[in-house]
């Protein structure tokens, strides 16, 4: 007889609720959860076909060992008990910070709070990270200096009360479509919709202003724009002094950017960023929508800052339809953030390098001490692993080998490794590398909890059994530290049990337990006790860390630029209804047949200046490598650049993209590279 | 009678049709996590029916989930308002339900509230009137769904009974020989014949149709084609509107992104796709509005589709949803058309 | 401009009964104008609406649809639901803003030449006055 279990899509950071139709044990199908506050009764086609891939025949059922070169089944014993072993010896030969550890944006907030610990109470190292490191890792610290707090401001609910609505850097119907409804409702009641975005995409067809900026050149946009506004007089005077600080040394900053200039940085019509600014500056309430084409630079967190100057000069944070949102991509990016998954803070983004929170949560988890130096980020651990510095890695439901920039270097780098564990649903192209991996379930078999975007901390529920002898995150955890010795630190039998530690040690979920969170709405944090009902939008009063700062932020060019060689600029990005790498969609057939393999996005006028046509395969090749990939003749992007989608493994995008990091925030440049593009002979 | 004691008397028919082995589930709508939480469940045990609830809200349609996840093998009770009950005639005629199996408890039903109203799961819908919290009060039409608003179908005298409401005792009417045992095995009295709809219902229901489409009846054809036009632009392909519809059955369908119809990959997708699924669903279109209630983009779907039925509807003098000996329009030639001669339709 | 407007015209025709009758037009030197391009199809119940909407989408500003005279199809009731769909056609192509009148039903015989000159003429005429289509470039 078929079941429905309310439970939260898997894809992306919308967080929407969705029914699973359960029926004998399988996932049979979706349907929309109309009661559910983001989603509404309605669904992305991604969310209605959130079923396909589970019961796929490529699911990992057993461990995997592997012996000369190729896997071979093994009992759980056995791979945990090599697991142990080999992390032990590395341990006891080269130290803790040998041995570095990737938690996973997909995994419940109870697994990665159970990684972290892991990887601090019993490994002994700060080497934990995960892959908002590639995404939102700018958002984080942006925000963090200039509020005191990394996360979205508002709730997805009432961005439909938005006067106006700036996207820059978001494809907001491909990648958060249920948010993209918000921005139509509000539309639809009169707002106006500005849309900053090298690419053309298809919320333009409702935008009012459209401003097709260069790659890399937001903090020229937006220093513009705020000039523009003070020009005007345009500027929140009250809000300014009341509740911020900095504005004198932003106002020089400012005055660099006059029009004529920043037209010629970004390649925008100086008319139009005035028109952009007004509209922005004079409604009500203003909102912006930002996501990788913002955050993916080396200039990163420089670009979250302007935003949050931006919004702070206006007045615009703190009230309903206004505010920074951040639209988090993966279902729990902002949960592996809030549980500490990251190699500068615990748990609650307390910093490692607080010797009183370090000793008050060693306390918690009864342990002696806990690591206090600062730890490597994705990047730094792939660099390190290609140096010798790292020689185990302990990687949980992430595909570096695809998602990485200069996939080259990630391969030789996990090569190196001595050991290499692999925890995952499938078997990545990640995971064919490891010599041990473990099999997991997914988020239809096991109980936990993940937090959207808008921090909305919601439960999901089992639904069917996880296949053959594959195990829940959690699970796993808590067995292999029993194997290591390590058993009386994890004594979890559920996930509750799990969570109800962790709120011992996460300010901001001090107040939630599963039994409050066992209605529709979940709650938003901060909820600090429980008589606390949740917090729909930050900062309402004062900021965080009390005023809001403004931080001058100066115009930096991307860290490679066209040259004879590489004359073209490759941004990347991705597709509707692919995601990610691409392990959950590429085996869902209604997902994968909208976009079944990559192309290179090329301006007509560069097409026809090359000879290339609309489907010819073309080499796209940058100082890291190159790969053979189909063209897209398309006028969604300026001539000079390209788009690469990067899902597709067989012609990774990431092969090509450059591994520059942003000093603070140690984020990657996924989004400018420089490149060359040719026919390849097998054109006509 | 108020919303708790009709949900009482609707629990009381289910659990005895389980008790009698008369039916082996019962597909209805229950009280999910919260007092706002409506959601569809099967029921195999008659102790589970107390969690059916009635309310003025229909957030999924019955007769698609009857059709997609029904076990085709077992004797199946519904608790269907109008829109459901015809849905299910309708994927009958298809050969997609087998109405042998089904025995369809009708609610009389005057309008569900808007799909995200919160309120609405608070009050129930009568006619003229709207019971909140024990007490009545004028309803307030734009409280309704639009597709509501514009249904000729309060009473659902298709199904096998139809239970009136606001009338003490609860009404029932048996319509069907199913409806007889149905009647027999929940031990109620009940009235014989088929009651049929009032010329009044139909002759509102048809005016609030003509106000729901006198807007887009008056505009000129280029208006017109630029309104479609500028609202499927915001079609992101979710495949939510064909994937609630209960007409749209098709395992295989036109629109998949592997038939190469609709081009893959192309956003919004073109405007065949909307043309296809128009041409496929609207001679049979029943005017339930769950396209409408499943479109992320807020596009009026369930307008366009119901103002093209009447129209076909009026053509070819089809009524989707009563007869069930009454195929599809498109399917089927009458015997004045065999001798006509002409290239138009009478 | 309109009289530099040369449409382009689909027809779809039936082996048996409106192909012949064009055939004969054609060997009878019958003139009709040269905006028609033929398709051939066994029976004008094969015209699937999406033929006529791909049609129309891509850019042809008038779609002829001819088959057997009502009681003549060759496959007995083809013809009978030809007319039930195109009038469906036709109603939905006005309902979404398209002049239905740009689609066009005929019974042609296979001895009706001169008939099926008059319809293609008259159609071109009636799509010549309707001008181009609104869908081009969209």
């Amino acid at each position: 007889m078929l079941s429905f279990i309310p439970t939260i899509c898997p894809y992306c950071g919308a967080g929407c609720g969705i029914l699973l139709a359960a029926k004998d044990g399988n996932a049979v199908g979706t349907m929309p959860w109309s009661r559910h506050q983001i989603s509404e009764g309605r669904l992305c086609i991604k969310g209605w076909n959130a079923h396909q891939f589970i019961g796929h025949q490529d699911r990992l059922k057993k461990p995997l060992i592997k012996d000369n070169g190729s896997f071979r089944e093994a009992t759980w014993d056995e791979a945990l008990n090599l697991v142990a072993n080999k992390l032990k010896e590395i341990k006891g030969k080269d130290g803790p910070d040998a041995i570095a550890v990737l938690s996973s944006a997909k995994c419940t907030n109870e697994e990665n709070y159970l990684i972290q610990k892991f990887a601090r109470a019993v490994i002994g190292t700060n080497n934990v990270d995960h892959c908002a490191r590639l995404c939102h890792a700018s958002t984080v610290a942006g925000l963090l200096a200039a509020f005191g707090s990394g996360a979205m401001t508002n709730s997805i609910a009432d961005l439909g009360q938005a006067d106006c609505i700036f996207i820059i850097g978001s494809d907001t119907t491909s990648q958060h479509p249920l948010i993209a409804r918000r921005v139509i409702m509000a539309k639809e009641r009169g707002a106006k919709i500005i849309i900053a975005d090298p690419k053309g995409i298809q919320l333009c067809n409702v935008a009012d202003v459209y401003l097709q900026q260069n790659p890399g050149s937001d903090v020229a946009l937006l220093n513009g724009m705020m000039k523009v506004i003070i020009d005007h007089g345009l500027e929140d005077k009250e809000f300014i002094q009341e509740r911020t600080e900095g504005f004198q040394e932003l106002l020089q900053t400012i005055h660099d950017y006059p029009l004529d200039k920043v037209e010629r940085i970004t390649g925008v019509p100086a008319a139009d960023i005035e028109k952009a600014a007004l509209i922005y500056a004079e409604a009500k309430s203003s909102a912006i929508l930002f996501a990788m084409g913002i955050t993916q630079h080396s200039t990163g967190t420089d670009n979250v800052m302007s935003i949050a100057n931006l919004a702070m000069l206006t007045g615009n944070v703190g009230r309903a339809g206004s505010g920074i949102n951040p639209l988090r991509g993966q279902n729990n990016v902002q949960g592996a953030c809030d549980m500490g998954a990251l190699p500068n803070v615990f748990p609650g983004y307390q910093a490692v390098t607080d010797a009183e929170k370090r000793a008050k949560i060693a306390e918690v988890w009864g342990v002696a001490e806990l690591p206090s130096q600062v730890g490597l980020t994705v990047v730094e651990m792939i660099n390190a692993a290609s140096e010798g510095k790292v020689k185990a890695m302990y990687i949980t439901g992430e595909n570096p080998m695809v998602s990485d920039p200069d996939i080259g270097h990630v391969k030789q780098g996990l090569e190196n490794l001595q050991f290499l564990v692999v925890q995952d649903i499938f078997l990545t192209e990640t995971a064919k590398l490891a010599d041990v991996v473990l099999p997991s379930a997914c988020w239809a078999e096991k109980e936990g909890t993940f937090t959207n975007t808008e921090r909305r901390v919601q439960r999901i529920r089992r639904a069917i059994d996880p296949p053959g002898e594959s195990r829940p995150d959690w699970e796993i955890v808590c067995e292999l530290a029993r194997v290591v010795g390590a058993g009386q630190l994890f004594p979890f039998t559920s996930p509750s049990e799990i969570f109800d530690e962790l709120r011992k040690v996460t300010p901001q979920y001090a107040g939630m337990n599963y039994e409050r969170l066992n209605q529709p709405d979940g709650l938003q944090w901060p909820c600090p006790d429980e008589s606390h009902p949740g917090t729909p939008i930050l900062h309402t009063k004062q900021f965080t860390r009390g005023k809001g700062k403004f931080h001058a932020v100066a115009y930096r060019e991307p860290a490679e630029e066209p040259d004879s060689q590489y004359p073209y600029i490759l941004t990347t990005g991705r597709v509707m209804s692919q995601f990610h790498t691409g392990t959950m969609t590429r085996r869902s057939p209604a997902l994968n047949n909208e976009f079944p393999e990559a192309f290179v996005e090329v301006n007509p006028e560069d097409a026809s200046k090359l000879g290339i046509e609309d489907g010819d395969w073309v080499e796209v090749a940058s100082r890291r490598g190159k790969i053979e990939i189909k063209a897209l003749v398309s006028d969604k992007v300026k001539p000079g650049v390209l788009f690469i989608p990067f899902h597709f493994a067989e012609c990774a995008a990431n092969v090509l993209t450059n591994p520059a990091l942003d000093p603070i925030a140690k984020i990657p440049e996924l989004k400018v590279c420089a490149v060359a593009i040719q026919a390849t002979k097998q054109s006509k | 009678m108020g919303r708790s004691e009709y949900s009482e008397k609707i629990q009381h028919i289910v659990s005895a049709m389980l008790r009698s082995g008369l039916v082996d589930e019962v597909l209805a709508f229950v009280q999910g996590l919260d007092e706002y939480d409506i959601v569809p469940a099967f029921i195999a045990d008659e102790r589970d029916a107390e969690k059916i609830v009635v309310t003025s809200y229909n957030p999924l349609s019955l007769a698609k989930l009857l059709a997609e996840y029904g076990d085709k093998d077992k004797k199946i009770a519904v608790v269907v308002r109008s829109c459901d009950a015809r849905g299910i005639i309708e994927l009958a005629k298809r050969n997609q339900i087998n109405r042998d199996n089904i025995y369809m408890i009708g609610l009389e039903c005057h309008g569900v509230a808007k799909p995200s109203d919160k309120r609405a799961k608070e009050l129930y819908i009568l006619g003229s009137e709207i019971e909140a919290s024990g007490e009545r009060t004028a309803l307030d039409e734009t409280l309704l769904a639009p597709n509501c608003r514009r249904c000729e179908y309060p009473l659902p005298t298709m199904a096998d009974i139809s239970c009136g409401i606001d009338r003490e005792p609860m009404s029932i009417t048996v319509n069907t020989e199913k409806g007889r045992e149905i009647v027999s095995a929940a031990k109620l009295s009940a009235d014989e014949g088929g009651e049929i709809e009032s010329a009044a219902t139909k002759e509102r229901a048809t005016r609030r149709q003509e106000e729901d489409f006198a807007e887009m009846r008056g505009m000129s054809a280029e208006d017109r084609l630029n309104y479609w036009l500028r609202q499927f632009d915001k079609c992101i392909k979710c495949y939510g509107c064909r994937n609630a519809c209960p007409i749209c059955y098709c395992k295989d369908c036109y629109l998949d992104a592997d038939r190469i119809l609709i081009k893959a990959g192309k956003l919004p997708p073109e405007k065949l796709f909307h043309l296809v699924r128009l041409i496929h669903v609207a001679d049979s279109c029943l005017n339930c509005g769950q396209c409408e209630a499943a479109c992320p983009m807020q596009i009026p779907i369930s307008k366009l589709y119901h103002m093209l039925h009447k129209e076909l509807s009026a053509i070819f003098h089809y009524e989707p949803g009563i007869d069930i000996a009454v195929l599809p329009p498109l399917g089927t030639i009458s015997e004045e058309e065999l001798k006509a001669g002409g290239v138009e339709l009478a | 401009m309109n009289n530099e407007f040369e449409p382009k015209i689909l027809g779809f025709l039936c082996n048996w009964c409106s192909y012949a009758g064009a055939d004969l037009a054609g060997v009878s030197r019958l003139q009709y104008p040269p905006n028609i391009r033929v398709i051939r199809v066994m029976c004008s119940a094969r015209v699937n609406p999406v033929f006529i909407f791909k049609a129309l989408l891509g850019g042809v500003d008038g779609v002829l649809i001819s088959g057997c005279h009502p009681g003549d199809c060759h496959y007995m009731k083809g013809n009978y639901y030809t007319r039930r769909r195109i009038t469906a056609v036709k109603k939905l192509l006005d309902t979404v803003g398209i002049e239905p009148d740009r689609v066009r039903l005929e019974w042609v015989s296979a001895s009706e030449g001169i008939r099926f000159a008059d319809t293609v003429r008259d159609f071109t005429e009636t799509i010549k006055k309707l001008g181009p289509n609104p869908l081009k470039g969209v």
